[in-house]
């Protein structure tokens, strides 16, 4: 009795998890076979000639590759603003007793959450369009980076506050310096903490289609995500080759961020934190 | 290490950046709501509440906020929470490539940018060569216009698809947090499975569950996402207040109108965003 | 180059605590000296001051005479040994011995050689190449001592470096301390809270209590003489036993009173006067200086102290009886033998007192009278 109970369980187990990785994985499979295909369609089929010709159009179109330009050079900077500012912040919030600044957190976790890219779309239209940064590069590095620098400092600070501060009193004992601290210790020992966040802030930005929709105007200055979506009209008919040798190249960056912070950390979870 | 004012040097880049493109644009969003900014009229007025009232009485408005509500309660109360805690009930304390590869190809699809996926699930819900309906017609039955004829339930499922990720990753580290011993304890009083979820899951998740439920309503009621599969339509049959927000933003140009919406929104938000704050607190 | 310590007024507060108050101490050059105390007590708060993590909100500090209160860390040249050792995790355990010479700007070459020296000194010569996490809590412990004593410092601070250590290693780094001071001979101050601590390693010892001195005397003195009853209670394990008693005077000979005993001491010499001037007195016996016997005749009229024993506890070599008097406990230290094994918890006992080695102190103040 106990045994086919226990079988029973095994037999759900499996059903049930096949069944969920079905769900999962079949939506995901023209993804991945389509581009090697010489005739590829809305179908799903295995390339009976694998090629690599529609990659090799991806590279030859010239609006496609300056989108990934765009998008790197968006996504990059603005990681880069936060990171660096999110650090400095972060560090002095952990390290300094400053009146309000348990508010101060607070009132970022809630403003992050609730300014959604949906709330502010029109203010921030306009504000780029009165601060000249309307389709401007700037102007998208700029208000990602206001998003995305609540949740990079939070998640900072928890890793300043995990780092022992005795290790720069002993520094600064030894008789190092303040650039020397900053050099030799600081940033070593908070360096993880912030290709946590630098690979947490990209990846988002990296994906992000509505802002860079609503502040670009010119296809010049347009992300893969946006020029991916332009593409379908182009000529009335989607290019479906393209497109879907563009899409796996653009899924290439996320997937290599997924498999390195998983293999080099853990994939560790932050509760709450996303967008 | 460093003196107050220091400190406050190290702050304020952030907390400008923050306030300018953050903390500025909510509130002017309030203030613009309260004209009848648009690109055709000339000049702008201040008319009190007057997108307001004209927004409460729109049949449009109403329909959006339905479809919202729809959105929301089906695809990320019921579905993603469902799947979520599915998911992470299913392999906890359990190893193995299959729990390893479904739950990463869960997580690729809650990684994946959404253009992307857009574009994958367009390719799977394909009336003639989707693959969807090809499965379907290995059963026998005759595949539909799933995106044309059920467009609430086809974003719905999408959606669960989605952000389950997000659930079972937060459940997952929150059952982690019972001890063992509880479960033990259970078995060896014969509990079936039932009794387990009622008695030891449920009641020590309770906080977990009530973050999760806070912000995956807060993110799905923000999404765009389902623009991309469908655009609002057939109709306005999937037109969410975040796509009814954009159309009427900047396709009608009415912006005094769109920020309206866009302060109704804001103030959902701030709702959801304190409900979960104060589950932060609790934890 | 030796040199000495010296606080005048030293105070430190913060929002709400007076961490270190008003303390005046002189530590002599090469000297020993320990900073014992409860927590919370300011040991620290005093360490942290002398290395200059702190700024005093009144009062001074000399180096050799010379007022370095305001002077930043660095010119102060000390180093400092942390109670979690701060070794620098992305760090060899060569860097991190040579980090203080590093940031002095001492070329590479002569670095090594100082790091090699300052390792072998320490027997860890053969983990230099490791990382702070391939090592055992001992060898941490020896790693953080190198990095302090490589660039040769005129002043050793030391906050509870052993207190992350197992009882053994605890122990066997104790008297290797002990030995590296002497033979460098560099002033050491050493912060704990465990008095054997203290008392093996210090030349002398300042009890702390709410950011003042007790007492500061030699090891010795401390333990034998301590010079209140806060001190007599915080030094020695067990601690001395402290009885309340009033002294009634019988023509010349003071009869003392405790809760329900008399005690009479005929061999009070030069005290007699002192004792006469008091209604109340504390007795401070130390558990060494006490004898159980065995109350076989019930019916006698036993004087001294007489109570029942509550618990016995095997130390080794020792034995160590706890003996209800009364609502009081007194705790008796006899060396093994025949007589103490027939002993039981249960037992009526009285307790001779060894006259000679008992201290008074005052009801009020609390403080030994000599
Ligand atoms: N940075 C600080 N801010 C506020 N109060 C402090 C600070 N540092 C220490 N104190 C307070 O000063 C008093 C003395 O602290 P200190 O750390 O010197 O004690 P300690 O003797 O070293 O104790 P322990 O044995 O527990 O280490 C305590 O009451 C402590 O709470
Ligand atoms: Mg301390």
């Amino acid at each position: 009795m106990r045994l086919v109970k226990k079988l029973l369980f095994r037999v759900l187990f499996y059903f049930a998890s096949v069944l969920l990785g079905l769900f999962f994985v079949l939506p995901l499979l023209w993804l991945f076979v389509t581009p090697f295909r010489s005739d590829p369609s809305l179908a799903v089929r295995l390339p009976a000639n694998p090629t690599l010709q529609n990659f090799i159009k991806v590279v030859n179109n010239a609006y496609a590759m300056r989108a990934f330009a765009n998008s790197a050079i968006q996504a990059l900077g603005s990681t880069f603003l936060v990171v660096m500012l999110a650090a400095l912040a972060a560090y002095a919030l952990s390290r300094v007793d400053l009146p309000g600044k348990g508010i101060i957190v607070y009132i970022l976790i809630l403003f992050s959450s609730v300014v959604t890219g949906i709330a502010a779309m029109v203010p921030l239209f306009f504000l780029l369009l009165q601060l000249g940064l309307i389709d401007t590069h700037l102007g998208i590095v700029l208000a990602f980076s206001g998003g995305f620098l609540p949740t990079g400092i939070f998640l900072m600070k928890d890793f300043v506050d995990s780092v022992s501060l005795t290790y720069e009193e002993s520094a600064v004992v030894s008789g190092a310096s303040k650039v020397q601290i900053f050099k030799d210790i600081i940033l070593p020992l908070i360096g993880p903490g912030m290709v946590v966040v630098a690979v947490f802030t990209f990846a988002q930005i990296w994906s992000n289609f509505l802002l860079p929709f609503i502040l670009l105007r010119s296809n010049s200055k347009m992300p893969v995500s946006v020029a991916i979506y332009t593409f379908t009209n182009e000529i009335g008919m989607p290019k479906i080759g393209l497109i879907s040798a563009y899409s796996l190249l653009y899924v290439v960056p996320i997937i290599s961020l997924y498999i390195f912070t998983n293999r080099r950390y853990g994939f560790k979870f932050y509760g709450g934190i996303k967008g | 290490m460093i003196s107050k004012k220091t400190a406050f040097f190290f702050l304020l880049p952030a907390l400008v950046l923050i306030f300018i493109f953050l903390i500025f644009p909510a509130f002017w969003t309030l203030y613009y709501s309260l004209t009848d900014y648009s690109l055709l009229g000339a000049s702008t007025e201040f008319i009190g509440v007057q997108n307001f009232i004209n927004l409460f009485t729109s049949a449009r408005f109403w329909n959006a906020t339905i479809l919202s509500f729809e959105f929301v309660f089906f695809s990320a109360i019921i579905g993603q929470a469902g799947v979520g805690l599915l998911l992470a009930m299913l392999f906890h304390r359990k190893s193995g490539w299959l729990k390893k590869l479904v739950r990463n190809l869960a997580v690729a699809s809650w990684l994946i940018p959404a253009v992307v996926v857009a574009y994958a699930w367009a390719a799977f819900l394909d009336k003639e060569y989707g693959l969807l309906n090809q499965i379907i017609g290995i059963f026998g039955f005759t595949g539909i216009d799933w995106l044309n004829e059920v467009p609430m339930g086809s974003i719905i499922i999408f959606n669960i698809w989605r952000g389950a990720a997000f659930s079972m990753l937060l459940f997952t580290s929150a059952l982690k947090t019972i001890p063992p011993s509880h479960f033990e304890t259970a078995d060896v009083v014969g509990a079936s499975l039932w009794d387990k979820i009622k008695d030891i899951v449920l009641p020590q998740l309770k906080t977990f569950i009530g973050s999760d439920l806070a912000l995956i309503t807060l993110w799905t009621f923000n999404l765009f996402t389902p623009f991309l599969l469908t655009g609002g339509g057939p109709g306005r049959q999937t037109e969410i207040l975040p796509i009814y927000t954009y159309f009427k933003a900047f396709k009608y140009m009415e912006f005094g109108l769109g920020a309206a919406i866009s302060a109704v929104i804001l103030f959902i938000n701030l709702t959801l965003a304190l409900v979960y704050l104060n589950y932060l607190k609790a934890e | 180059m030796e040199t000495s310590v010296k606080f005048e007024d030293l105070t430190k507060e913060f929002e709400d605590v007076v961490a270190v108050d008003h303390l005046n101490l002189k530590i002599e050059k090469g000297e020993f000296f320990a900073l014992l105390g409860p927590s919370g007590c300011g040991k620290t708060t005093t360490l942290r001051l002398i290395a200059g993590l702190e700024q005093p909100t009144e009062g001074k500090i000399f180096l050799n005479n010379e007022d370095v209160s305001s002077y930043p860390p660095k010119e102060r040249d000390v180093a400092m040994v942390f109670q979690d050792y701060a070794l620098y995790p992305h760090m060899t355990i060569s860097e991190n011995i040579g980090y203080p010479l590093k940031v002095r700007g001492v070329a590479k070459e002569d670095r090594q050689e100082r790091i090699k020296e300052a390792a072998e000194n320490l027997q860890i010569g053969e983990l230099l190449d490791r990382r702070p996490s391939q090592l055992s809590g001992g060898q941490q412990q020896r790693v953080s001592v190198a990095r302090a004593l490589v660039h040769e410092p005129s002043v050793f601070l030391f906050d509870e470096p052993l207190s992350n250590l197992d009882a053994r290693l605890r122990i066997e780094a104790r008297t290797f301390l002990r030995h590296l001071q002497k033979e460098l001979g560099i002033t050491t101050i050493y912060v704990t809270h465990d008095q054997s601590e203290a008392l093996a390693l210090a030349d002398r010892i300042a009890i702390m209590e709410a950011g003042q001195a007790r007492q500061v005397d030699a090891a010795q003195k401390v333990y034998h003489e301590p010079a209140d009853t806060f001190v007599a209670n915080f030094v020695g394990s067990p601690p001395m036993n402290l009885l309340q008693c009033r002294v009634n005077m019988e023509g010349e000979t003071p009869i003392l009173e405790t809760e329900n005993n008399t005690i009479s001491f005929t061999n009070l010499e030069n005290r007699l006067q002192r004792l006469k001037e008091r209604d109340e007195l504390i007795l401070g016996i130390r558990p060494e200086d006490m004898d159980l016997t065995l109350n076989v005749d019930q019916d006698e009229q036993l004087t001294g102290l007489v109570g029942e024993i509550y618990a016995v506890e095997t130390l080794g070599a020792q034995v160590l009886f706890s003996v209800k008097i009364g609502n009081s406990m007194i705790r008796v230290r006899e060396m093994s033998s025949e007589k103490v094994s027939q002993l039981a918890v249960g037992d009526d006992v009285s307790v001779e007192i060894n006259e000679d080695r008992v201290l008074y102190y005052d009801a009020e103040d609390k403080a030994l009278i000599n």
